[in-house]
């Protein structure tokens, strides 16, 4: 595990989001999870990878959120970036705690890209991995 | 379990549902029994601007979200773990009483920002309301347009679904 991991997060870098069960925030008419996620007056939670593996990634957030935990979804920094988000590192007692903001002054994500993030979601918990399906 | 189909069968899924009910689900419970009794009776749901259409009716849906919305209202402080507040009642029977009139029940989901969102897919097509205490937002993605757009009224919510589906 690192313990100074660098304050930019690279565009290689994958951001970690847990959809838990309470609330639900899955739309079982796509079988994947609402753009509700990335909505956020706080900022959206996130852990990045920081190099670690996914499996270790899942293992970890399985433990820590437990019987809570519907599913783990992912996105590429380079992804947010393009879409005109702004990912920053705000490390916690989790040293992998980042968040995603609209931009570098404004915290909330408008519906258009949280939107266009959804479509660049993949959930990779539980398997099989899968993608923001084209038709409904 | 459509308009159409409670009309003709008015007992067997009302009463499964109804007794798989919980105690804490007692409002819910309520609303429930009251609102199949206008089915019973076969009156027409009527808005002030149209009679519901009884073809598209999802009871059923309705249903699961009028328990969403009793399960929203039970959200302590920090229920996403990021400090989100508690939901506001006003905001959620305003919601409620918003569903109570859309022909096509949508999926509903509470946010992290105090607002209550309405989704609706139909092929790749997407519409979605974003209901806050003094503002919705609607959101549109029909063929590769994206428009994103301040809503008025309840009546205007109530029009753009019925035009996403019928159009």
């Amino acid at each position: 595990m690192s313990s100074s991991l660098p304050k930019e997060i690279s565009d290689e870098e994958f951001l970690y989001r847990t959809i838990r069960n309470n609330p639900d925030w899955w739309n079982d008419d796509i079988d994947f999870p609402s753009t509700v996620i990335y909505k956020d007056d706080k900022g959206v939670s996130v852990d990045r990878d920081g190099g670690r593996d996914e499996s270790e990634i899942i293992t970890s957030l399985t433990q820590r959120f437990s019987k809570d935990l519907r599913a783990v979804a992912k996105i590429k920094t380079s992804d947010c970036r393009q879409i005109g988000t702004h990912p920053i590192y705000k490390p916690s007692k989790n040293i992998y705690h980042s968040e995603i903001h609209e931009s570098s002054s404004v915290i909330e994500i408008s519906s258009i890209k949280a939107y266009l993030m959804i479509k660049k979601t993949i959930v990779v918990h539980p398997q099989p991995s899968r993608i923001y399906p084209e038709e409904t | 379990m459509t308009y159409s189909d409670a009309i003709q069968d008015k007992s067997t899924d009302r009463i499964e549902i109804v007794q798989n009910l919980k105690e804490s689900d007692k409002n819910v419970k309520r609303y429930f029994v009251s609102f199949t009794n206008h089915v019973k009776y076969n009156f027409e749901l009527q808005s002030s601007t149209r009679v519901l259409n009884s073809d598209n009716y999802d009871l059923k849906s309705l249903f699961v979200n009028k328990r969403k919305i009793e399960s929203i209202k039970n959200l302590k402080y920090n229920w996403n773990d990021n400090n989100a507040e508690p939901f506001d009642n006003a905001l959620l029977e305003s919601v409620s009483s918003l569903i109570n009139r859309l022909d096509y029940q949508p999926k509903l989901f509470p946010t992290g920002r105090k607002s209550i969102q309405l989704e609706y897919h139909k092929g790749t097509d997407y519409l979605e309301f974003e209901i806050f205490i003094n503002k919705t937002n609607c959101f549109l993605k029909k063929g590769n347009e994206m428009t994103e757009s301040k809503i008025q009224d309840e009546n205007q919510i109530i029009t753009r679904v019925n035009e996403f589906f019928l159009t």
